[in-house]
């Protein structure tokens, strides 16, 4: 009845749902990714490719001395302390299963433990295909600016080399003449 | 007996019996030569879809920019919104049109994922992903009048369950429990109402690829015995489940034939025994000549009884793809067993001329067979 009021039919629904359901997935990831505390984290990785979405830097997050992952199972998820220095640099403290990382620490970050390494989920950086020749690897001193959600997870915003943004300091070793 | 074959042999009864005339006999022949030639236009444009979608995905791969993100995304639902507003109101008399807009935008929404991706440099479990988009696209699958859609989505999703599976990291028998648990849940499908035309193509794009699964599980096994002398558990397993798969989509596949009932029960029984004697016979003597000499005898048993069957089922070129098969596998062998008993250049004339004899065989007889396959069936059936 409400359908038949609507004007929709199956047909309809099969074609736009999609759209809808598209477009409501990333205005919720715009949505996230606009809001949180702003903070930078040191990482090291790589270059792989995509077949679907590009070229994208592959990287660890480095989030200090403590391990977050030691002694810890196999794809569960757990949630670091953390604490934040005077240059705004995230470094992780004591990990908790995340109920109760919600009680004892102040701020937390979330991720799942594989392989030994905390994963976050969102350990990568698509780039324009052109600065594949400069961007093999993750450049020396390169920093994630990220943001924390308020249940922990954590939106990658940019990557800085030095004070510069990745995509400037590519377009910089580009235009740098080889040796 | 083709479908050609078959109205042409109606319409002459028609015209006998009076029904029709001779030139609305003749009309009717321009029409389905018409059809005949769309169906050609249909690949062709089906092709050049292809060709675009792939075109859209390598664009955003190449990830400019010159545009940004949020302009990308823009643009991406603009174009969506426009293809979904001319399917829904222009294309409805143009069916080949339509059909390919709907196989298109299944690759688009794929695109579309990769495109958000790229954009929120987001990235999860593969699996997560694939069956997002087979969430998204299960509407279009069951609109698709042909099955590409089905052929394309079902593959995609046993791609996310073997992903799944494998991140899981479940035992061989939980992986192959979940699989045959899930085939027997898709074969249901075939018993649901008939509310979306598609759903025939559903079931013909299971039989057809559950087929194709069979034989490439049959054919890793036997490689596996080869190379280890032995079965191991997962492929044994492996073997089981792929019966149960295929059997159920024959089983579910509408109006099968009595024939070919029999053909899949002889292939059926061909890959059990190939199985069974694996397991007891088969432990350390990977070498054994004769053993392997029965075996690659049943699987060219099987794979013509499974050929009949596909025959029986009017999929025509099947059948011809199977026999190709049987011969290919004799092929091996004998490159195997012959070809290093010979110096290296006459064992490749020889190779060569083995070839060329089969395919002058085949020639001669293909259209014998395939006549004397009809008569056989046209009787029976």
């Amino acid at each position: 009845m409400i359908k038949a009021r609507l004007g929709l039919n199956r047909e309809t629904l099969a074609i736009v749902g999609p759209i809808i359901a598209l477009l409501i997935w990333t205005l919720t990831i715009a949505f996230t990714h606009s809001s949180g505390e702003s903070y930078r984290v040191k990482i090291v990785g790589y270059d792989p490719v995509d077949l679907l979405s590009g070229h994208y830097l592959r990287f660890r997050y480095d989030f200090g001395q403590t391990p977050i992952c030691a002694n810890r199972p196999e794809s569960a998820t757990f949630c670091a302390c953390y604490s934040v220095n005077e240059t705004n640099v995230i470094t992780s403290q004591e990990s908790y299963l995340c109920d109760k990382a919600q009680k004892v620490c102040k701020n937390y970050i979330q991720g799942v433990c594989r392989a030994g390494t905390f994963l976050t989920g969102s350990e990568r950086y698509y780039f324009p295909e052109k600065y594949a020749p400069v961007l093999a690897l993750v450049p020396e001193n390169s920093y994630a600016e990220v943001k924390v959600m308020s249940d922990g997870k954590i939106a990658l915003q940019n990557i800085f080399v030095g004070e510069s943004p990745i995509l400037d300091y590519a377009e910089m070793s580009l235009a740098a003449p080889k040796p | 007996m083709s479908l050609e074959r078959k109205i042409e042999k109606r319409m002459m009864e028609w015209v006998a019996a009076g029904l029709i005339s001779p030139d609305q006999a003749q009309a009717i022949r321009r029409h389905e030569e018409a059809q005949s030639s769309s169906g050609l236009l249909f690949w062709l444009a089906w092709l050049a879809g292809s060709c675009i979608v792939l075109g859209i995905i390598a664009l955003i791969a190449a990830n400019w920019s010159s545009i940004s993100g949020t302009l990308k995304l823009v643009i991406y639902f603009l174009v969506y919104s426009a293809a979904a507003y001319a399917l829904l109101k222009h294309l409805r008399e143009k069916p080949i049109a339509a059909e390919i807009l709907r196989l298109c935008l299944m690759g688009y929404t794929m695109a579309g994922i990769g495109l958000v991706s790229q954009v929120y440099h987001l990235h999860s479990d593969p699996y997560r992903g694939i069956f997002f988009w087979c969430a998204l696209t299960f509407g279009f699958v069951l609109l698709c009048r042909t099955a590409l859609g089905a052929g394309l989505w079902i593959p995609t999703f046993f791609l996310g369950v073997g992903l799944l599976l494998a991140d899981q990291k479940l035992s061989s028998v939980h992986n192959t429990m979940v699989g045959v648990a899930f085939v027997g849940l898709m074969g249901t499908l075939g018993t649901l109402p008939r509310r979306f035309p598609s759903l025939v193509h559903f079931q013909n794009a299971s039989f057809s690829l559950s087929t194709f699964a069979t034989l490439l599980f049959t054919m890793t096994g036997l490689y596996t015995f080869r190379k280890t002398g032995l079965l191991v558990p997962e492929v044994m397993m492996t073997f089981f489940a792929t019966f149960l798969i295929w059997a159920s989509a024959a089983y579910f596949t509408n109006n099968a034939p009595r024939s070919a009932r029999l053909g899949l029960c002889g292939f059926l029984f061909c890959a059990l025994f190939q199985t069974i004697l694996f397991m007891t016979a088969v432990s350390e003597t990977g070498s054994d000549v004769a053993l392997k000499a029965v075996s690659i005898l049943l699987f060219a048993i099987g794979t013509l009884s499974l050929a009949i069957a596909a025959f029986a089922y009017g999929q025509r070129r099947l059948f011809e793809g199977l026999v190709i098969l049987v011969f290919l596998r004799y092929l091996f062998a004998y490159a195997e067993y012959l070809m290093t008993a010979l110096m290296g250049g006459f064992g490749l004339i020889t190779f060569g001329i083995f070839m060329f004899g089969a395919i002058y065989v085949w020639q001669k007889y293909r259209g014998r067979i395939i006549q004397q396959l009809e008569k056989q069936f046209h009787d029976k059936g």
